[in-house]
């Protein structure tokens, strides 16, 4: 068993309303009440791209949703757009519990991003292509593109919007997706000097459609 | 899982790096002893040196769910981090 799934079936064993089973060493079978059981494939990866879902899938048809165990797990766009093409869900350790209450592990995204993503593909008149899961490029109708990164930080830090930085590329935009956010002064100054900008989800969606 | 006193004392003992810097357990983890991931707290002034330390302890607990939160020391003034998350001194554990 993984150190991943060793965690998962920990804390799933502490949880109200699920039982957890060990069916191999990176998949559980989870059940809950009323709801469908069910097949989770737990990851202990950093970073998930499309050949890595791919091959879980692969040796695992039957899972219902692919949990990146830890909370920095990067999510490759074409990743998610496969599994969601293959009815698996995907995302946190949060994401799968809360998937697997609601009954519709199948369908679920990282709970982290998903109403933020929905809130940029619900805009008039662009195109939005996801990159990674914290990461979208939007295309106006004019053709200019505006990438934008998302910081789901109750407070983003200097070091949050570095490291979104190194490890997806410049953006354009830091969106701070935390309702109640509040971005340091260090994090601004550090956008500054990357040459990006911090905003909130309303000040982003406005310098999408002005900038 | 884990004890949070033993990853405390490993730090310690095998991250040289981090003997300059002030690192803090916080979280379920802390708290209860078990959680979904470890939380570490991470106050330096120099980017480039918590850049490293966190790579070192990332490093040494390849099997351990640590997240590192790192502020500047301004960061932790302005937002109060130590106090409002209950942070506990690694030299206070293990």
């Amino acid at each position: 068993m993984t150190w991943a799934t060793q965690y998962a079936l920990q804390n799933l064993g502490d949880a109200d309303r699920m039982q957890a089973t060990q069916l191999n060493d990176e998949v559980l079978q989870i059940a809950s009440d009323d709801k469908p059981t069910v097949l989770a494939f737990i990851s202990p990866a950093e970073e998930i791209d499309l050949q890595g879902a791919q091959a879980i899938t692969e040796i695992n048809p039957d899972i219902d949703f692919l949990c990146g165990y830890r909370k920095r797990c990067l999510w490759h766009g074409d990743a998610i757009e496969f599994l969601e093409q293959q009815r698996v869900g995907w995302g946190s350790f949060g994401t799968l519990t809360s998937a697997v209450l609601d009954g519709d592990a199948n369908l679920a995204g990282h709970k982290t991003f998903r109403f933020v993503y929905r809130v940029f593909t619900q805009m008039g008149g662009v195109r939005v292509q996801r990159e990674y899961d914290r990461v979208i490029v939007v295309t106006r109708g004019d053709g200019k593109r505006i990438r934008v990164s998302f910081a789901e930080n109750y407070e983003p830090t200097a070091d949050v919007v570095r490291e979104l930085w190194t490890k997806c590329g410049p953006s354009d935009v830091i969106c701070n997706i935390n309702p109640n956010g509040r971005p340091t002064a260090g994090a601004h100054e550090a956008a500054k000097r990357l040459g990006t900008i911090v905003l909130n989800v309303a000040d982003t969606l406005r310098h999408i459609r002005q900038s | 899982m884990t004890r949070i006193g033993d990853i405390a004392r490993v730090i310690r003992a095998d991250c040289p790096l981090t003997a300059r810097s002030n690192i803090y357990a916080f979280g379920s983890y802390l708290r209860n002893g078990f959680g979904v991931d470890i939380d570490l707290l991470l106050v330096s002034d120099d980017r480039f040196e918590s850049g490293e330390v966190r790579r070192e302890i990332m490093e040494r607990f390849p099997e351990l769910p640590i997240e590192i939160t790192i502020l500047t020391p301004a960061e932790e003034l302005e937002t109060d981090f130590i106090a409002e998350q209950q942070c506990v001194a690694l030299e206070m554990l293990g």
